[in-house]
């Protein structure tokens, strides 16, 4: 069936190769089987062109493909036309050059990508500190409050704060539940059911609050960030804004880290809230414990310092969280590809960074015995 | 000749503003078209709906003779195999090397070999006038008629029988943009292309293009080949072609 585009015959010494009917690109496959088939050392070709009813330039690269590499074998290729487009195009799509320059590829052995990923993230360590460090000396600036954005700071406290109170509130409650329901397992073990308030009440306020609230700002915003800078790095807006004198840090970076830093401490306020309620709903739930007693319980062991622990961590978080949004942002280079890759691994260190943090106001409240 | 385009009353809207109100026009086999307006007159929106990016409020669309309505997925596809769009700035695959770029559809559509598409790839580039050292090179490392250039060459990948072109010209120095349209003739001579162009360049008006429309006040206002449109009367046409420049350009 392949005959109705190209038939092969041998003659005198002669190989002669009828190229006929239509060669649309839907057929180019198998007509380049077909040519590819009859390459052979020392022979003489002729290539038929004149039942061919369509050649597109596609297929007229096939026939100079095939006259290239039967020349490499030492056969000589002649032609018969009678279209003169067709000799054209041939003589067009010949000119193409032949040289082929091979881009050098590195062999990546194992010690290679070592080294090179552990500098690369020994780079962007590097590079990540001295961001913080611009931004401590750029905020130095804004002591004068010329330099600050409050409508940028509105519209961000908007989206990443008011925006999020639902999945942060939904989050907490079943946190909440959840830990009480546990806690009311091991404990009645005990008959110590009560002191579900305790564990419940102090754990969430002092780390679970915080942490839920940061992961899902974290979730959210950090990526927001990223990919909302990023596109406009893409865009050359930033370019733009550069050229126009504007600073990309007090528009783009300031406002949103202040925006984290006030509403990131409101978040976990609300967070506290809803996660306590959750708790107290399991408890009623599990062992009928009025929410009258709960409450008189959480007063009695609930110290004021547990709930300011936790408020407390919440600008450390905002600026972790925004910093490293904006960083990503930032680092987004020419390709659509690295907005997806940035604002992956802003998220991932965002909330990477906030545990740290974590671990570490932890390990220093315990020591100084808070 | 047979008509490859035919716009019938088109009617676009957006929400209460009228893009167009009752657009015709017909493109023929082997013509170069222009189209061209004022920006703002609903020149981009058209070729988007033409190529069935954007639906039209009202209206018919016909493409080689059938109704883009009531095309089948299959024939949809076989469509756009037929037909190449290049867009304004490129929109090339920013991940993807200019190599790879070129070669997307042949890799997605045909089973050709590894070696035949590298072949198509070169001669593509060589057809819109760069050497094929650029083929390694990704978007980002390319200038901007560069980038033209290879959106074009990826265009021409499967050889379409029709070509959309999105103001072609714009960003090229003058001299590359003549190169350009000389190009396009030599494609429309040798492959018998039909060109649709959206453009505003009065040399490439005045020297390759057979027919144009003239887009405003919501509709066609004037259409035909140059000279027929030079005797329309309407405002738009008065500023744009009975201007010094453009006397200038007809004198060479």
């Amino acid at each position: 069936m392949d005959s109705i585009y190209i038939n092969i015959l041998e003659q005198n010494n002669q190989i002669i190769i009828e190229c006929k009917g239509y060669w649309g690109i839907n057929k180019l496959d198998t007509i380049e089987k077909r040519l590819l088939s009859a390459l052979k050392k020392n022979s003489n070709y002729i290539i038929d062109l004149r039942e061919l009813n369509y050649l597109d330039s596609n297929g007229a690269i096939l026939i100079s493909l095939f006259e290239k590499e039967a020349n490499n074998l030492g056969s000589k290729v002649d032609y018969k036309i009678n279209n003169p487009n067709y000799k054209r195009l041939i003589e067009i799509v010949k000119k193409s050059s032949s040289h082929k320059l091979k881009r050098k590829i590195i062999k990546r052995t194992f010690l290679y990508s070592l080294g090179e990923k552990s500098v690369s993230y020994i780079k962007d360590i590097i590079d990540f500190i001295n961001f913080l460090g611009k931004f401590f000396i750029k905020s130095l600036a804004l002591i004068n409050p010329k330099n600050f954005r409050y409508k940028e700071l509105i519209y961000f406290i908007y989206t990443s704060g008011i925006a999020a109170i639902p999945i942060i509130s939904l989050t907490s409650f079943l946190v909440g539940v959840v830990i009480a329901y546990q806690t009311i397992v091991q404990l009645s073990k005990f008959g110590a059911d009560i002191f579900v308030v305790d564990a419940s009440a102090i754990s969430i306020a002092r780390e679970l609050g915080p942490m839920i609230t940061a992961i899902v700002v974290a979730g959210r915003s950090a990526s927001s960030f990223t990919a909302e800078i990023g596109a406009m790095k893409l865009t050359q807006e930033i370019d733009a804004m550069e050229t126009m004198g504007f600073k990309p840090f007090y528009f783009l970076v300031f406002p949103r880290v202040m925006a984290l830093i006030i509403s990131l401490p409101i978040l976990i306020f609300i967070s506290d809230i809803v996660g306590i309620f959750g708790a107290m709903v399991a408890t009623k739930a599990q062992i009928g414990l009025s929410f009258h007693i709960f409450l008189q319980r959480l007063y009695e062991v609930l110290a004021l310092k547990h709930y300011l622990i936790g408020l407390f961590k919440g600008p450390f978080f905002a600026i972790i969280i925004a910093l490293v949004g904006t960083y990503g942002g930032l680092r987004v280079t020419y390709n659509t590809e690295s907005i997806g890759l940035e604002t992956t691994k802003s998220v991932v260190n965002a909330i990477f960074l906030v545990i740290v943090c974590d671990a570490l106001f932890s390990v220093i409240f315990t020591r100084l015995g808070i | 000749m047979k008509s490859v385009i035919k716009v019938e009353n088109l009617v676009t809207k957006f929400g209460s503003k009228v893009v167009h109100n009752g657009v015709n026009l017909e493109v023929k086999e082997g013509e170069i078209y222009a189209i061209l307006g004022e920006s703002g007159s609903g020149k981009s929106v058209l070729l988007r709906e033409i190529v069935m990016l954007q639906k039209p409020t009202s209206g018919e669309i016909y493409i080689f003779g059938k109704n883009i309505k009531d095309l089948t997925p299959k024939e949809l596809i076989e469509l756009k195999k037929k037909w190449g769009v290049l867009f304004q700035f490129g929109a090339l695959f920013t991940s993807l090397s200019v190599e790879s770029n070129i070669a997307i559809m042949l890799k997605e559509y045909t089973k050709l070999s590894k070696k035949s598409i590298s072949a198509i790839v070169d001669a593509k580039l060589e057809m819109v006038g760069l050497s094929s050292d650029v083929k390694y090179l990704y978007p980002y490392e390319l200038s901007g008629g560069m980038v033209k250039r290879v959106a074009l060459a990826r265009t021409l990948s499967l050889d379409p029988k029709l070509l959309f072109l999105d103001e072609p010209t714009s960003g090229l120095d003058p001299v590359s943009a003549r190169a350009f349209d000389e190009l396009i003739i030599s494609l429309r001579d040798i492959l018998g292309l039909t060109i649709v162009m959206i453009t505003h360049d009065l040399d490439t008006i005045h020297n390759i293009v057979d027919e144009l429309s003239v887009l405003a006040d919501k509709r066609v206002v004037a259409s035909g080949t140059l000279d027929d449109v030079l005797k329309s009367k309407h405002p738009f046409v008065e500023k744009f072609f009975k201007n010094e420049y453009f006397y200038r350009v007809k004198g060479k």
